[in-house]
């Protein structure tokens, strides 16, 4: 301390408030909302079960040790999440320290890119969040293989690999990234065609040896992992002949993602504005921060059916992540720059990791993470701007923090009007406050469920079904990774041939949610099964056997009461 | 503008012949755009339905009495029709752009150029601006006019110049009366352009007096043509008369409109806002990566399409993408304040900022009086008059290159998402409704949307026939406007709230307490539909009732509707 200039006390206190702020950014909101009625309760059930998850046993294995750990716990799930996006984030940024020595900067980063995650990515336990940590790790390997191809980085690399795909199976695909990422390395250094297979080779052990070492781990052998293969415990919808509803997700979503990430977008125009402008830059500084301010509030007010706890504006950090990535190279094909130190390996191949995130998803845009791989790119394109573009850039951040703390503080202050509601004592979900829409939507499903566990009857759950699942423990019902939402094409007729078995042998069916009058298939079948429909309301229907009817009816005027 | 000798063909490129071939073909061109898709889609339940009973009844609409007399007197000529409303309204909007098309070749002398953007002006008016016939394009030609006059006083300030000003003016409020407001800001612009030319003050004076006199002038005689004498025509302006939620008690539905509409707003401007990047960008970048910009062109052009269709904006003929092309307008407009901004004080552009605030003034006060301003804010005929201000200080250089690289890219993008508009709309709209409709004599419509004129066409004729009081509820005013004027409330009760019986009106419940029956029809789509519970109360019996549709009668009218329909 006494040898710093006091600018260096002031740079490396700032650092280390950014550091603080955006840990604490990071596991703010834990207790938003009790578990999700899709993903977050699939995905935690997934982790009950993570023997039965083979297509992201890594992932679930993990939260499994973890919540055996701290307790079976929504909260505590998202806090494993949190913890593993700040190691990614932290990985990013020491990679970006080591490249460049520059402290102050890579706090920021640390700090943009954890406020970044929490209003772009998954703030919930996903097989995502469990693999982005692998990811980070995978990706900063990569890029340091391609300034020095050793064998220890390609089997560290192959190692890190297979993490990734055990702990996601289709992230698999990357092994095709690194592969190419492999050979146009040591071509770059000049290696000859034996080199490049033995480095080859040496990430394919890494791969093996990791892959046989984890299974055994998990499983007991790599045998009885892969006889976790089974129909019932693969996702549906998912699958190449899902491709029409791919597209037609992708449609749908394109519009709003579009808005999503038009804060970016603005931010690059803006900072563009500024650098170019001869005079009045403050003030058009100022005006421009004002008015994003506006904007990313009204943005998130118009959207905020969709910004409930599990969902942010999902993608909005990918112009922060792309415009940085692609400035140097677009410059090049302008004419602007000379393309001779413009780091481009580096730069297709951490583009190409970050797009194939989103694959084997049927949602690609919300899966292609940045936030750890913007630090690491940055530590190549970094130190190659000079001049104007370094101010670009400069200017660009400080929107693009601005604009995420804007869009952070805004989804807070939503949450916090928002969140009102709570139930006590409801199992793995301790001390939760509920947004209105999830109270009703648990209060009134619950009591029903609860009655035909106390009555000791075999029930199924249908509809938006995973959050009773996670709570009351598994029904008589489909298996795990049926997913609902697929089924409801065609009448409901897939959902109603696929329930068959199982209602046959139940003796109470709830429908969670979704209208009754939107599943005629289902209906059918059940009034053939000899259900009788007991409670009708809004958010539930019940259909029970009539031997049930009159004692599952004071059950539930006893529960309600 | 000269080519280089390199390009193929370049001595029939530079022949003047040539180039007014090109010119008369794109004016034939844009004329054919003008009127493309008129026949395509059913009279809109909303707005178009509503402007066409207006001009059926001009002397009782005041508040755009002008468009709606021309619009009558159209009709007179060419038959009572929604076609010929629609080929009305293109006419206006050609008329306009030809206007301002005329300006900027009188100031550039460019016949290729005018020509240019005449073309380039239509195809974006067809996706961006409304195509049927109300207050808005009933004035589009006045407007235009008005806004070449008063820009082209800024340069050479003339008598006749004011005159027509005023007159034109004078149109313009008579046709959409809010529209008066841009009288007294025509008149402060006037005396600030005779200031600049230092005119002498008496000068100044007598030019703004003849401007005024014209006006005024020309508002007798309009009045008078219209309604007889000017008593009659404030007369007319009755509380029935009134369109309602356009007055400033309103302020909170527009403010919650705005806001509903404004993200939705955001996505039509991304087609047009990429096009005046993209000029930017193709203009930087075409000499030396001519691959990259035409893939990005292309892109563009895909990715509009793909918001043209994600919006559904093919479906009604009411609501193209309106308002689309307002960043195409601020792109031109801005233009030269750019540059002047980004580049010292030897290479800045001299413009009159005068006349290119005289546009943005013009352009924001065109929705002076409506809930929506950026529908209403049309400056597909402004763009002409800027260009007209820019392009002879731009000089022989690379402004005139950007301003041709952002021609065609707009053409491009705002070409392909009409072509696609078309394309989806006539693959849709397939029925001929004018076989039993003879007001809708020559459109092709979706199949099953005039269901809900079958639906109570029945009815309508009998109450009518019978003389009995009936009250249309739901998509009224297409029904009277296919049979006629009901005995509900005042047509120009635009924003009726029926779908909650809480919120009727007091016109309405009186309405309803002496008619003899309740007419109910909706497009299945819609999801408020009338609860007929509070009709019940009132003593209305349910004679039939559909998804869509009900009918409900009283005392006497109960048999003769009954009996009507067991026919």
């Amino acid at each position: 301390m006494n040898g710093l200039r006091p600018y260096d006390l002031w740079k490396r206190c700032a650092a280390f408030c950014m550091v603080c702020v955006g840990i604490l950014a990071m596991f703010m909101g834990l207790d938003a909302g009790a578990c999700g009625i899709g993903d977050e309760s699939y995905q935690a059930l997934c982790v009950r079960h993570w023997e039965q998850s083979p297509l992201a046993m890594l992932s679930y294995f993990i939260g499994h040790v973890w919540t055996d750990m701290f307790g079976d716990d929504i909260k505590n799930l998202r806090g494993l999440t949190y913890v593993i996006m700040c190691a990614s984030v932290s990985v990013g940024c020491l990679y970006f320290f080591h490249r460049t020595r520059n402290g102050f900067v890579a706090a920021f980063f640390f700090f943009l890119c954890c406020v970044g995650a929490r209003i772009s990515e998954f703030n919930l336990y996903n097989w995502d969040t469990g693999s982005y940590l692998w990811d980070a790790l995978c990706l900063v390997a990569m890029l340091a293989f391609t300034s020095r191809p050793r064998g220890y980085i390609a089997v560290i690399l192959g190692a890190l690999s297979a993490l990734m795909a055990l702990s996601r199976l289709p992230l698999a695909a990357e092994t095709c990234v690194i592969a190419v990422a492999i050979i146009l390395s040591c071509r770059r250094k000049g290696y000859g065609t034996g080199r490049i297979v033995g480095m080859l080779a040496l990430a394919l052990a890494g791969f093996m040896v990791t892959v046989l070492s984890v299974t055994t781990l998990m499983c007991g052998s790599f045998g009885t992992y892969l006889s976790a293969f089974t129909q019932e415990n693969i996702i549906t919808g998912h699958s190449l002949s899902d491709i029409n509803w791919f597209i037609w997700r992708f449609r749908a979503l394109l519009m709003r993602q579009v808005l999503y990430v038009s804060p970016g977008i603005f931010c690059f125009m803006g900072a563009l504005w500024i650098v170019k402008v001869r005079s009045y830059k403050w003030l058009y500084g100022a005006f421009f921060v004002l008015a994003m301010v506006f904007y990313c509030y009204d943005l998130y007010w118009e959207f905020r059916d969709y910004t409930s706890f599990i969902w942010p504006l999902m993608g909005c950090f990918l112009p922060f992540f792309l415009i940085p990535v692609l400035l140097l190279p677009a410059s090049v094909a302008i004419g602007e720059m000379d393309g001779k130190s413009v780091p481009y390996l580096q730069i297709w191949l951490t583009l190409a990791f970050v797009v194939m995130l989103g694959f084997g998803s049927d949602t690609a845009m919300e899966r292609m993470c940045g936030v750890f791989a913007l630090p690491a790119a940055m530590g190549w394109i970094y130190p190659r701007l000079e001049g104007k573009f370094r101010d670009l850039m400069k200017i660009f951040f400080i929107f693009a923090a601005m604009v995420v703390v804007a869009l952070f503080v805004t989804r807070l202050h939503f949450l916090a009007k928002e969140l009102r509601y709570s139930i006590p004592g409801l199992p793995h979900n301790s001390e939760v406050r509920l947004p209105e829409g999830q109270y009703k939507f648990l209060s009134s499903t619950l009591p029903m469920v609860e009655a035909c566990h106390d009555l000791g009857m075999k029930y199924t759950v249908i509809g938006d079904r995973y959050p009773f699942l996670y709570i009351m423990g598994d029904d008589n019902g489909l298996p795990l990774h049926y997913y609902d939402s697929h089924l409801r094409s065609d009448e409901a007729r897939p959902y109603a041939v696929a329930m068959s078995p199982y209602t046959s042998e139940s003796d109470a069916v709830i429908l969670a949610a979704w209208p009754r009058e939107s599943l005629p298939a289902v209906d059918r079948l059940l009034e053939a099964q000899g259900y009788e429909v007991v409670v009708e309301e809004t958010e539930v229907c019940v259909w029970v056997r009539p031997q049930w009817k009159a004692r599952f009816l004071q059950s539930i005027s006893a529960e309600t009461k | 503008m000269t080519y280089s000798n390199a390009v193929p063909f370049s001595r029939l490129i530079n022949s003047p012949q040539f180039r007014h071939l090109m010119a008369w073909l794109m004016v034939v061109a844009g004329i054919a755009v003008g009127f493309s898709e008129v026949d395509l889609g059913n009279v809109g339940t909303g707005d178009e339905a509503y402007q066409a009973i207006c001009v059926r009844d001009y002397r009782n609409s005041p508040l755009g009495m002008l468009a709606y007399f021309i619009g009558n007197m159209w009709q007179d000529i060419f038959g009572d029709t929604v076609l010929a409303l629609r080929c009305l309204a293109s006419v206006m909007i050609l008329g306009a752009i030809g206007s301002a098309c005329w300006y900027l070749y009188r100031r550039t002398g460019e016949i290729l150029l005018s020509t240019s953007v005449f073309l380039v002006c239509v195809t974006v008016a067809r996706i961006s601006e409304f195509n049927f016939y109300n207050w808005d394009t009933g004035s589009y030609l006045f407007d235009a006019v008005a806004l070449v006059s008063v820009v082209s006083f800024i340069y050479r300030p003339a008598l006749w110049k004011a005159l027509l000003a005023g007159a034109s003016l004078a149109c313009m409020a008579m046709a959409r009366v809010p529209l008066a407001v841009l009288f007294p800001v025509s008149l402060l612009i006037v005396a600030l352009a005779c200031r600049n030319h230092n005119c002498r003050l008496g000068r100044g004076c007598a030019l703004t007096a003849a401007m005024a006199a014209v006006y005024i002038l020309t508002i007798i005689l309009l009045v008078t043509l219209m309604c007889g004498s000017p008593t009659e025509y404030i007369r007319s302006f009755r509380a029935e008369n009134i369109v309602s939620g356009h007055s400033l008690s309103d302020m909170d539905e527009w403010v919650d409109r705005i806001r509903r509409l404004g993200f939705r707003q955001l996505l039509w401007w991304i087609p047009a806002t990429g096009t005046v990047l993209l000029s930017l960008f193709v203009y930087r970048a075409y000499s030396c990566n001519k691959w990259l910009c035409i893939s990005m062109t292309v892109l563009l052009m895909a990715f509009s399409v793909v918001i043209m269709r994600h919006c559904c904006a093919w479906k009604m003929f009411e609501w193209p993408m309106l308002g689309c092309a307002l960043p195409l307008f601020v792109g031109v407009l801005l233009m030269c304040t750019v540059w002047n901004r980004t580049h010292p004080g030897s290479e800045k552009i001299n413009v009159s900022s005068l006349a290119l605030w005289t546009c943005v003034v013009f352009v924001a006060l065109f929705a002076f009086g409506s809930d929506t301003f950026f529908e209403r804010m049309c400056s597909v005929f402004a763009i002409p008059v800027v260009l007209g201000i820019v392009w002879k200080p731009l000089g022989d250089g690379g402004g005139r290159r950007f301003v041709w690289t952002f021609l065609l890219l707009s053409f491009l993008t705002m070409g392909s998402m009409l072509g696609s508009h078309s394309l989806f709309k006539s693959k849709i709209h397939t029925e001929d409704a004018g076989n039993h409709f003879p007001q809708l004599a020559g459109l092709e419509v979706e199949p099953g949307c005039l269901q809900p004129l079958y639906d109570a066409e029945d009815a309508v004729r009998t109450c009518r026939e019978a003389g009995f009081r009936y009250v249309v509820m739901g998509e009224r005013y297409n029904v009277n406007f296919a049979f006629g004027r009901d005995n509900g409330v005042s047509v120009h009760n635009f924003h009726l709230n029926d779908s909650d019986a809480s919120k009727w009106s007091t016109a309405l419940k009186d309405s309803l307490m002496r008619a003899d029956a309740v007419i109910y029809v909706a497009h299945p789509s819609v999801t408020h539909k009338v609860d007929n519970t509070a009709l019940k109360n009132m003593g209305f019996m349910e004679l039939e009732k559909y998804e869509c549709f009900f009918l409900m009668a009283k005392g006497g009218a109960v048999r003769a509707l009954g009996s009507d329909r067991n026919e």
